[in-house]
């Protein structure tokens, strides 16, 4: 059995915590992001427009 | 806004860093003033944007906000450690290796700028890219060491975040942005000179040719006062664009009125009489111009607030 020998252990793993939160909170943002993005067209995906078509009307938003 | 925050202890320089050693290489004190303006450019701008997506957005700005702090304290960690307004730093403490620093810097530059496009549009990431790379290359690397404009120039990537909080949501720039960066700028000086006024010494320790040790105090003091009489004169101008009101315009008035009351004060002093107070006036103001910024801004969203809740009130509207 390891036994938590100093102080140190506890640092890494309020890092190690803390890390896994910030990646958690990233990828819950990104999908509310996403979905907020995609507002109406959420499973209707219509346009049939191209990746270039697609970019350039991202530009030019 | 200038981290005066006391240093850590000796002994840090033993400890292997935690979590909240990577923070403090973000700057968070300064950072939440980036939030702050930021959040006043995202409410004040015309256009309705979810709360969800502004949070994001606001996200990405204070994360390109902490990359460029991250870049400095990487660069300047030779000055900071000889510095006793920073030699508590992450870097010069040893618990942060400068490497680190340097990568913390660039992989958040990375992540911010290519997230606020998506979340945003590409100029707003264009404008956060080049607020960073000015403060952490032009500022930092270039200007900080080599000439007293240092922080007058280098005052304007501080000056951005409203700017391009505004950007995120409305994709241009009008009268309102550009006089927000204008007051942010002029703002500066009489704020980091301030405290340079009470840290000459260490910034001639380590040929920082910062305004009090190149021009002296006296001159200094009066660029400080003359600074302030600018900026009062662009804080007061928002007030009557789409982004101003009447909250603004009592709360900027009486602000700047303090603000210049008490760079008035600075500027009239002598350095016999600032050693026998230990700069308390110097500072006050600069304390003060930390309040300053907040209120003003926190008007501004005060404003876009009241116009959300009872719609557009007849405020007249010149600029």
């Amino acid at each position: 059995m390891v036994e938590r020998q100093h102080e140190l252990h506890g640092r890494r793993q309020g890092r190690n915590l803390g890390v896994v939160s910030i990646l958690a909170g990233v990828a819950v943002l990104l999908f509310a992001v996403t979905i907020i993005k995609l507002g109406e067209n959420v499973g209707n995906p219509t346009s049939g427009a191209s990746w270039g078509e697609s970019l350039q009307q991202w530009m030019s938003e | 806004m200038t981290d005066i925050s006391a240093p850590a202890p000796a002994n840090a320089a033993s400890e292997e860093a935690g979590l909240g050693d990577y923070v403090k290489l973000l700057k968070p004190r300064v950072m939440s003033l980036v939030v702050f303006t930021a959040l006043a450019g995202i409410m004040a701008a015309p256009g309705d944007v979810h709360p969800i997506l502004g949070f994001a957005m606001l996200l990405c700005i204070a994360v390109g906000a902490g990359a460029a702090g991250a870049l400095n304290m990487w660069y300047d960690a030779d000055i900071d450690a000889q510095m006793a307004r920073t030699v508590g730093r992450p870097v010069p403490t040893g618990r942060v290796e400068p490497g680190e620093a340097l990568a913390l810097g660039i992989g958040l530059s990375l992540i911010s700028v290519p997230l606020l496009a998506l979340f945003a549009n590409l100029l707003a990431a264009l404008f956060l890219a080049f607020t960073i790379f000015f403060y952490a290359v032009v500022y930092t690397i270039y200007l900080k060491r080599s000439t007293p404009q240092n922080i007058v120039i280098g005052g304007l990537a501080g000056a951005f975040p409203p700017a391009i909080g505004w950007l995120a949501v409305t994709g241009e720039l009008s009268a309102a942005p550009v006089l927000m960066v204008m007051i942010i700028f002029l703002w500066t000086p009489p704020h980091f000179w301030a405290l340079a006024l009470f840290r000459t010494g260490d910034y001639a320790r380590v040929d920082v040719p910062m305004m009090p040790v190149v021009a002296g105090a006296a001159s200094t003091r009066r660029q400080i006062f003359w600074y302030s009489v600018l900026m009062t004169v662009f804080a007061i101008l928002p007030a009557f664009t789409v982004a101003g009101g009447p909250i603004y315009l009592v709360v900027a008035s009486l602000a700047s009125a303090r603000f210049l009351l008490e760079a008035w004060r600075v500027g009239r002093r002598t350095e016999e009489m600032a050693k026998a107070d230990s700069h308390a006036r110097e500072k006050r103001l600069f304390g003060i111009s930390i309040a300053y910024l907040f209120a003003i801004f926190g008007a501004m969203i005060a404003d876009a607030v009241l116009r959300g809740l009872i719609g557009d009130f007849g405020w007249p509207v010149w600029l």
